[in-house]
């Protein structure tokens, strides 16, 4: 059966603006794409498996994370354990593969986003080719046919296991959750790029983590621009942001126009007072 | 004329201690106002549950309105669960095991849809099956390829 999963948690789903649902999976170590037209699935096997089919060690081994760009473009991105992430794209002409070359790939989580414009975001745990000690997170960036990598956050050890899932804010910043399990650390960060810097929040520290039963981390964002990331501790349960002061007001700047306003009234206030006591 | 003489000095005195006052509260205000700016960008991370009791395999998800959704899997059954104002409101997925997290996407009617793998005792594989809600109704669609 094509359908059978033989990776864990290797499934993906998106649905795009015409209803369309496009899923993504692992079979037998072989890549399969399918997207449900009226009712019937039309499968497409993007990587056969090259070694032997029980093996999944050698070949395809990571989960799928399936993206759907604003024109209705599919696109699958899987991460190789042989030092790159394959991610494949049908922009009317068929499927073509677009590697992403990695040295150490050393985990398979792998998570895609396609923009509106059919730029492409992949997050993923590794480092380039040309600079070893920037091991740690890593975001490709695909625009023009060429992809671009940065480093989000750095480790200074690798982690048993890792898990990332990447999405956008309403101004298109990017935010990756990702979650490690290792001999020093375990927990739950949250990196976000803003005004072109990332900065990193642990946002669940190691109390209480379940490695198991806790499968694909997943992140998004609610109306108000607040994130929300899958937790499991023995429960379903979830992590989110909120404001400390002025709860309510979302956004920075709004929170920055109060906050500022607050302080000038405050220091006229002061003023007043001042010149008050002092004139007495 | 002697006593408006003696009056300035005391008038010049005064007018730097005023300044100096003056620009040490602007001071205090300043920084108050910064830690105050500094709080309201704080942000903090709390943890929210969507059920009480054990279930696994959370799966969280935003539809094109940006309310939250979750999937989960308690004992066999796979949930689906919608914040409102009300808390959380779930609903049967499907009736049967599964393995691993089931991911969530929306279509453009806000229509949930969800992929899962059901578990197989007998074999570390398991199909994939897939299912979508309308009305709140959810209905399994078969599995994936297997046409």
């Amino acid at each position: 059966m094509i359908s059978d999963i033989s990776y864990q948690d290797s499934e993906s789903i998106a649905v795009d603006d015409d209803g369309t649902v496009h899923v993504g999976f692992v079979s037998l170590g072989s890549v399969i794409y399918a997207n449900d037209r009226d009712g019937y699935w039309e499968v497409t096997l993007l990587v056969e498996h090259p070694d032997a089919p029980d093996d999944i060690l050698m070949g395809v081994s990571g989960a799928t994370s399936v993206a759907v760009d604003g024109l209705g473009n599919p696109h699958v991105a899987v991460g190789y354990n042989r030092g790159y992430i394959g991610v494949f794209s049908d922009e009317g002409s068929g499927w073509t593969e677009h590697a992403l070359f990695n040295w150490d790939l050393t985990y398979d989580s792998v998570s895609l986003s396609a923009n509106a414009d059919g730029t492409l975001r992949v997050a993923y745990y590794g480092y380039p080719l040309s600079s070893p000690s920037l091991k740690g997170l890593m975001m490709g960036t695909r625009s023009m046919d060429v992809w671009q990598v940065e480093p989000v956050a750095s480790m200074s050890s690798s982690p048993n296991e890792f898990t990332c899932a990447l999405t956008a804010d309403q101004d298109d910043n990017p935010q990756i959750a990702w979650r490690e399990f290792g001999q020093d650390r375990e927990g739950i960060c949250v990196s976000r790029q803003g005004e072109g810097a990332w900065c990193t929040t642990t946002v669940v520290g190691s109390d209480g983590l379940i490695q198991y039963h806790c499968g694909l981390l997943s992140v998004c964002l609610d109306a108000h621009g607040s994130t929300f990331v899958s937790v499991y501790r023995g429960a379903a349960e979830y992590v989110t942001d909120s404001v400390t002061f002025l709860d309510g007001i979302s956004s920075v700047w709004p929170r920055a126009v109060v906050a500022y306003a607050g302080g000038l009234l405050l220091w006229v206030a002061t003023v007043l007072v001042a010149r008050w006591a002092l004139n007495k | 004329m002697v006593s408006s003489q003696q009056g300035r000095p005391e008038a010049k005195s005064k007018r730097p201690s005023t300044i100096v006052v003056l620009a040490s509260l602007a001071l205090v205000v300043v920084l108050v106002s910064t830690a105050v700016i500094y709080a309201a960008m704080d942000v903090e991370w709390k943890v929210g549950r969507a059920r009480d009791g054990d279930a696994s395999w959370p799966y969280v998800a935003g539809d094109g309105s940006g309310s939250l959704h979750m999937t989960y899997a308690v004992d066999d059954s796979l949930i689906y669960a919608s914040l409102t104002e009300d808390g959380w409101e779930e609903s049967v997925i499907m009736t049967g095991l599964v393995r691993g997290a089931s991911p969530l996407a929306f279509d453009g009617n806000g229509n949930p849809h969800v992929c899962y793998q059901l578990e197989d005792p007998d074999y570390e594989s398991g199909p994939m099956a897939y299912s979508l809600s309308h009305a709140n109704h959810w209905r399994r669609m078969g599995l994936v390829g297997d046409q």
